[in-house]
C-alpha cells in the first residue's frame, strides 16, 4: 500500500463524506436523505475496498459493476418516487455523484474504467429492458386481471425459437458438426417477420391454453402454463427442428449487416462491431417505451378498468354483463404475445439459443419476484421491481469472485469417508443464489403482502354471503 | 353461471362431442391418406403389439410411485386449498435422505459385519434407508408447514403457490447443495438385467422383463395403501382427515381440531411422497438429484386432478392412471424425437383434456 | 341470567358494517327465531355470536364468559354448536361417521348419545352407513342438526334450517327441532318461513337493515297485524 493510495483514499472519503452531508441537508423528503446517505456509504465503502483493500482486478471490477447497477436501480426507485421537479435533480445529483467517486475513484486506481461502464449500461439496458417489458406483460396479466400465469419461460421460449427459425438463412446450419445433416428448415425472412411471428404463435398458444382453463378456478391456469411450458422445453430438447440441446447458433441480428462494419475496408457499416449492442439496447427501450405507453393507455381504458373490476370480484363483474371469460382471454393472450416478442429480442441479440437457456427461475421465477417486490397493479412499481431485483441477482455473482473455487475435504470415520476435492462454484453458487431470492421472497410474501393477500382476510368461506 | 356439471358423471357437452367427432374424423383420414401418418400409425401399432405388455407391467410400476406422491398432494390442495408445488422436490429430497442412509448404513455393516454377503447386506442397508426416509422426510414437510404455509392459512391461493413455488427452488437448491450434481444411487446392481418372464396372453408367448425390485414395489404400494385405506376408514384422526378434505370450513365449525389434522396430513402425505422417491430411485436411478423435482411434478399434478382433488383414493386411481398412460402411449411417438422424455408431455396434454372435460376428477366432488 | 346475551353488535364484511349494533337475548331451553327480509344481517349476527365474523364492537356473553371474537372451535368447548345453511355434511362420509365428527372433542364414550340421536332421527338409521352425500336435502339436514347435536350443546344456532326443502320435510325438520329443544336445547334459529317458525318458538327478533326492529314473544309477533303486513308477508 503506497502513500498515493492512502491519500486517494482519504480524499476520496472525505469528498463522499461531505458530499453526503450536503445532499444530506437539502434533501426534501425522508427517503431523499435516506438516499443520499446510501450514496454517501456507498462510495466510502467502496473507495476504501478499492485503495486499501486488497482485491484482485476481477474483484475490482465485480465490485465496480455491481455498485453502479445498484446506485443506478436505487436511484431509478427514488427518482420515479420523487415528487417535484427538485427532487428529481436531488436524485439525479446523488446518483452522479456516487457514480462519479466509483468510477472517477476507480480510473484512478488504473481500472479500466470506460469499458466497464460501458458493460454496465449494456447489460442493465438488455437485460433490464427484457425483463421490464417481461414485467409489463405479467403486469397485465396478474396485476390487472388477477390471471396466475408461472410459465412464462415457455411463451418466451417459444418466441425464441420461432422468431429463430423464422429469420435463420436455410444454408447455415446447426450448431454442431453432426447435426450437418439435417438442417433446419428456416426461411431466411428479415427479423420483423420474426418479431411478428414469434408475437402470432404466442398468442395462439396463449389462446389454446386460455380456452382450456380460464374458465376453471385460477391455480388450474398455474398448472396449465407451467405444463406448457415443460412440453415446450421437452420439444426444445428433442426435436430436431430445434438443434436438440444443442439449440440453434449463428442467429442474425437486425440490420447487423447494415450497421456494422465487418472490417476495416467494408464500406456498408457505420460501426464497429462492439457497439453495435447500443443499438440493440436502444431498440430494446424503444419497444419498452411503447409497451409502457400503450399499457398505461389501456389501463386507463374502459377495457384496462373491467379487468381491474373482474379481478376485484368477477362475479359482480359478469352480473354487470361483462363477460370475465372474454377480458381474461384477452389479457393473456396479449400479455403472451409481448412474452413472445421477449423472446425475439432475447434470441437475437444472444445470437445462439439452446432449451436451457429459458428456464424457469430466470425467466418466471424472477420476473414473478420483480412484481411482488415492485407492487402489482403498478406499473412503474413492477419496472422498478425489474431492475432492483436483476441488480440483486448480478450482484450474487460476487461469490464467483470472492469465494475459492474448490474445497478439499478429508474426513475419514472410519465408517464414513468423504475425501474428494469439493465443486464449490458449480455445486453451491448457482443455488445459494436461487435460495437467497426465494428468501427474500419469502420475508416479502409473508410481512410486506401490499396487496398481494387479497382485500380481506376471510376466517372461513362460511362468511361469505 | 357455471356449467351444469354437477349432477351426471361423464355427461359430455354437445359442444365437446361434435368437436371430440370432427377431430377423430380428421384423424382417421389422415391416417387412411397420408403415408407418412400411416405408416406412423401402423408402426405404433405393432410396437405396442410387441411390447404392450411391458408397456403395461412398466406403467403399473411407474403409476405406484406416482400415487404414493400424488396422495399427499391431494390432500393438503383440498384441506388447505392451494396446490403444493414443493411436493416434488420433497419427494427429491426423501431420495437424497434415503441415499445418505442406505451409504451410512452399508459403511456402518461392512465395518461391524465383515462377513455378511453382497446380498444380505445390500437389503438390511436398503431397509434401513426406506424406514429411514420413511420417519424423516414428513418432518421436512411439516417443517415447511409450520414455517411458512402456517402463517398463511387464509390467504388466497395464488400466495399460497407463490410461496410452495419458492419453497420448492430453496428444497431444490438445497438438494444440490447437499447431495451434489452427480449421478447418485443406492448402488445396487442395476446392470443385472431384470429376468425375463414368460407370460401366455391369448395364445401368445409374451416375455416381459420384471426384477425383483418391481415386485417389490408394487408390493409395498399395495401394503402402503391398504394401511391408509385402513387409517382413513377405521380411525378417528383418519375420519378427521376425510371430514377435512370434504370440508375444512365445517370441519372447523364442529370443533374437529383443525390444526392437528393438517399436520398429520403434511406428515402422512410426506412419509407417502418419501415412500414414492425410495422406489423411484429403486425403479430408475442412479439420477442426479435436483432435476427430480420439477421432473415429477407435472405427473403427480395430473394425477392428483385426473383423481379428483381431495379424494385420496382419486389419487391412487389417478397415479395409475397416469403412470399407465405415459407408458403405454409413448409407442405413438416416432423413435427420432426421443420418446422417454415426453412422458411429461402425455401428463400435460390429459390434464388439459381432462381440464375440458370433467375438470373435478373421477372421484371429485362437485367443483 | 340468561343463556346468551350479544350486546350493541357492530359487525360487517370488508369495509362495510352489516349491523349497526344489534342486540339478543337467549334463556335457557329457549326457542327465539330471528326473521327479517334478506340483506337484513340475520346470517352476520349469527356469525357473529359463532365466532366465524369478528364483531367490530360489542360483546357476546355465554353465562357469564365473554365470548366475544372467540374462535369457532373455542366456542364449540363452551356449549354452542353451529348448523350451517348450505355444505353443512361431510359428503364422503357416512352418516354414522358424519354424527361420530360431531362427538369429536367428546372424551367419553357416546355411544349412547348415538343411539338418542338415531331414536330422534329413526330415518338415519337404516341408513347409518350410506354416504351423507347421496341423502336428499331433508335427511341431509337431520344428518347436520344430529351432528350438532352430539355435543348436548346448551344453544343449537340453526341457519335457515329449511331452506330448499320440500313442505313436507319443512314440518319434519321443525318437528324435530321442537324435539330437540324438549331434550333441554336452547335454539336460535333463522328462518325465511318466518311464520311457521314463530309458531313453535317462544320469542322472535326482528331485523331489517342491519337493525333491531322488534322483539317480543313470538305469538305476540304473530298477531301484530303490522309486523305480520311488513315481514310476514301479510
Amino acid at each position: 500500500m503506497n502513500s498515493f493510495s492512502l491519500i486517494a483514499a482519504i480524499l476520496g472519503m472525505i469528498i463522499a463524506l461531505a458530499l453526503g452531508l450536503f445532499y444530506f441537508r437539502r434533501g426534501e423528503t425522508r427517503g431523499q436523505k435516506i438516499f443520499a446517505i446510501l450514496g454517501s456509504l456507498l462510495s466510502i465503502g467502496y473507495l476504501y475496498a478499492l485503495f486499501l483493500g486488497n482485491l484482485s482486478i476481477l474483484q475490482t471490477r465485480d465490485l465496480l459493476s455491481s455498485g453502479g447497477m445498484l446506485t443506478i436501480v436505487i436511484s431509478l426507485y427514488f427518482f420515479l418516487r420523487a415528487e417535484t421537479t427538485r427532487g428529481h435533480w436531488f436524485v439525479a445529483g446523488v446518483t452522479l455523484s456516487t457514480l462519479g467517486l466509483l468510477y472517477g475513484g476507480s480510473a484512478l486506481a488504473g481500472v479500466e474504467v470506460l469499458s466497464l461502464f460501458s458493460y454496465l449500461v449494456r447489460t442493465m439496458f438488455v437485460l433490464g429492458g427484457l425483463y421490464g417489458l417481461s414485467l409489463l406483460a405479467l403486469n397485465l396479466q396478474w396485476g390487472y386481471t388477477g390471471l396466475f400465469n408461472i410459465g412464462i419461460h415457455g411463451f418466451v421460449a417459444l418466441g425464441a425459437y420461432t422468431s429463430t427459425l423464422l429469420v435463420k438463412p436455410s444454408d447455415i446450419t446447426l450448431g454442431a458438426e453432426h447435426l450437418a445433416e439435417t438442417p433446419i428448415p428456416a426461411f431466411g425472412l428479415p427479423f420483423m417477420f420474426g418479431l411478428i411471428g414469434a408475437v402470432l404463435i404466442c398468442g395462439l398458444f396463449a389462446l389454446l391454453t386460455g380456452i382450456s382453463t380460464l374458465k376453471l378456478r385460477e391455480d388450474y391456469l398455474a398448472i396449465a402454463t407451467i405444463g406448457l411450458a415443460e412440453i415446450i422445453r421437452v420439444a426444445a430438447q428433442n426435436l430436431a427442428i430445434t438443434g436438440k440441446t444443442r439449440g440453434i447458433a449463428d442467429i442474425p441480428s437486425p440490420l447487423f449487416d447494415w450497421l456494422v462494419k465487418s472490417s476495416e475496408q467494408d464500406t456498408t457499416g457505420f460501426v464497429d462491431p462492439n457497439y453495435y449492442i447500443w443499438f440493440y439496447a436502444g431498440m430494446i427501450l424503444v419497444a419498452l417505451l411503447i409497451v409502457y405507453l400503450a399499457f398505461q393507455r389501456i389501463a386507463r381504458s374502459p377495457w384496462g378498468r373491467v379487468l381491474k373490476a373482474i379481478r376485484e370480484d368477477e362475479d359482480a363483474a359478469n352480473a354487470l354483463g361483462k363477460n370475465s371469460f372474454k377480458f381474461k382471454l384477452q389479457s393473456l393472450v396479449l400479455g403472451a404475445m409481448v412474452m413472445g416478442a421477449v423472446g425475439s429480442f432475447w434470441a437475437h441479440s444472444a445470437r445462439s439459443i439452446t432449451p436451457d437457456a429459458f428456464d424457469a427461475v430466470q425467466w418466471t421465477f424472477l420476473p414473478w419476484v420483480m412484481l411482488i417486490i415492485g407492487g402489482s397493479g403498478n406499473h412503474k412499481g413492477a419496472l422498478v421491481g425489474a431492475f432492483l431485483i436483476w441488480a440483486l441477482y448480478s450482484i450474487t455473482n460476487f461469490q464467483n469472485d470472492f469465494l475459492p473455487q474448490r474445497i478439499a475435504i478429508n474426513i475419514d470415520w472410519g465408517f464414513f469417508k468423504w475425501q474428494e476435492s469439493l465443486d464449490i462454484a458449480g455445486r453451491f453458487f448457482g443455488p445459494i443464489r436461487i435460495i437467497i431470492i426465494a428468501t427474500v421472497l419469502q420475508l416479502i410474501l409473508i410481512y410486506r403482502p401490499r396487496g398481494i393477500l387479497g382485500e380481506e382476510k376471510q376466517v372461513s368461506t362460511l362468511v361469505k354471503h | 353461471m357455471q356449467q351444469s356439471q354437477t349432477h351426471k358423471s361423464f355427461f359430455i357437452r354437445r359442444w365437446q362431442l361434435t368437436s371430440l367427432i370432427s377431430l377423430s374424423a380428421v384423424f382417421l383420414l389422415f391416417v387412411v391418406f397420408n403415408e407418412g401418418a400411416n405408416k406412423w400409425f401402423f408402426d405404433s401399432l405393432s410396437t405396442l403389439h410387441a411390447q404392450g405388455v411391458q408397456a403395461l407391467f412398466s406403467g403399473i410400476r411407474y403409476g405406484c410411485i406416482l400415487l404414493l406422491g400424488a396422495i399427499g398432494l391431494s390432500l393438503t390442495y383440498k384441506i388447505l386449498n392451494f396446490g403444493n408445488f414443493a411436493h416434488g422436490d420433497i419427494m427429491a429430497a426423501g431420495i437424497g435422505i434415503a441415499i445418505s442412509l442406505n451409504d451410512i448404513a452399508r459403511g456402518v455393516i461392512t465395518s461391524l459385519m465383515p462377513d455378511l454377503d453382497n446380498g444380505a447386506r445390500e437389503l438390511y442397508s436398503l431397509l434401513f434407508a426406506f424406514f429411514g426416509t420413511v420417519m424423516i422426510t414428513p418432518w421436512v414437510s411439516t417443517a415447511l408447514d409450520r414455517i411458512l404455509y402456517k402463517r398463511f392459512r387464509k390467504a388466497k391461493p395464488v400466495v399460497m403457490i407463490i410461496a410452495s413455488f419458492g419453497m420448492a427452488l430453496i428444497i431444490r437448491s438445497l438438494v444440490q447443495i447437499i447431495w451434489g450434481t452427480q449421478n447418485l444411487g443406492y448402488g445396487q446392481h442395476i446392470s443385472i438385467t431384470p429376468p425375463v418372464v414368460l407370460v401366455e396372453l391369448w395364445g401368445r408367448e409374451i416375455s416381459v422383463r420384471i426384477s425383483t425390485q418391481d415386485w417389490v414395489i408394487i408390493g409395498a404400494a399395495i401394503v402402503l395403501t391398504l394401511l391408509l385405506h385402513f387409517f382413513l376408514t377405521y380411525s378417528k384422526l383418519g375420519k378427521a382427515m376425510r371430514a377435512m378434505a370434504d370440508n375444512p370450513d365445517l370441519a372447523r365449525v364442529t370443533g374437529i381440531d383443525t390444526e392437528r389434522v393438517v399436520f398429520w396430513t403434511w406428515w402422512i402425505g410426506g412419509a407417502l411422497a418419501a415412500a414414492g422417491g425410495f422406489f423411484f430411485c429403486l425403479a430408475f436411478g442412479p439420477f442426479r438429484l435436483f432435476n427430480i423435482g420439477p421432473q415429477i411434478l407435472l405427473s403427480l399434478f395430473a394425477a392428483t386432478v385426473l383423481g379428483g382433488i381431495g379424494s385420496p383414493y382419486g389419487a391412487m386411481l389417478g397415479g395409475l392412471l397416469i403412470g399407465l398412460a405415459q407408458n403405454v402411449l409413448i409407442v405413438f411417438i416416432p423413435y427420432e424425437f426421443n420418446p422417454t422424455a415426453w412422458q411429461p408431455a402425455i401428463s400435460f396434454a390429459l390434464l388439459i383434456v381432462l381440464l375440458l372435460v370433467r375438470p373435478q376428477g373421477i372421484l371429485g366432488g362437485s367443483k | 341470567m340468561s343463556l346468551l346475551e350479544a350486546t350493541k353488535i357492530v359487525s360487517g364484511y370488508g369495509g362495510i358494517d352489516i349491523l349497526h349494533e344489534v342486540s339478543l337475548k337467549i334463556e335457557p331451553g329457549e326457542i327465539v327465531s330471528i326473521i327479517g327480509p334478506n340483506g337484513a344481517g340475520k346470517s352476520t349476527l349469527m356469525k357473529s355470536i359463532f365466532g366465524l365474523l369478528k364483531p367490530r364492537s360489542g360483546q357476546v356473553i355465554l353465562n357469564k364468559t365473554d365470548i366475544t371474537g372467540w374462535s369457532p372451535d373455542r366456542i364449540v368447548h363452551q356449549g354452542i354448536c353451529f348448523v350451517p345453511q348450505t355444505e353443512n355434511i361431510f359428503p364422503s362420509l357416512t352418516i354414522q361417521e358424519n354424527l361420530e365428527m360431531g362427538a369429536y372433542i367428546r372424551k367419553d364414550n357416546f355411544r349412547h348419545k348415538l343411539e338418542e340421536i338415531y331414536t330422534l332421527f329413526p330415518d338415519l338409521k337404516n341408513r347409518k352407513n350410506t354416504r351423507a352425500g347421496k341423502l336428499s336435502g331433508g335427511q341431509r339436514q337431520m344428518v347436520a342438526m344430529g351432528r350438532a347435536l352430539m355435543l348436548e350443546p346448551k344453544l343449537l344456532l340453526l341457519d335457515e334450517p329449511s331452506a330448499g326443502l320440500a313442505p313436507k320435510m319443512v314440518d319434519l325438520i321443525f318437528e324435530k327441532t321442537i324435539e330437540a329443544n324438549k331434550t333441554g336445547v336452547a335454539i336460535l334459529m333463522i328462518e325465511q318461513n318466518a311464520r311457521e317458525a314463530l309458531r313453535f318458538s317462544h320469542r322472535g327478533y326482528v331485523l331489517a337493515a342491519g337493525e333491531n326492529r322488534f322483539e317480543d314473544s313470538a305469538s305476540n309477533i304473530l298477531s301484530n297485524p303490522e309486523i305480520g303486513r311488513l315481514y310476514l308477508g301479510g
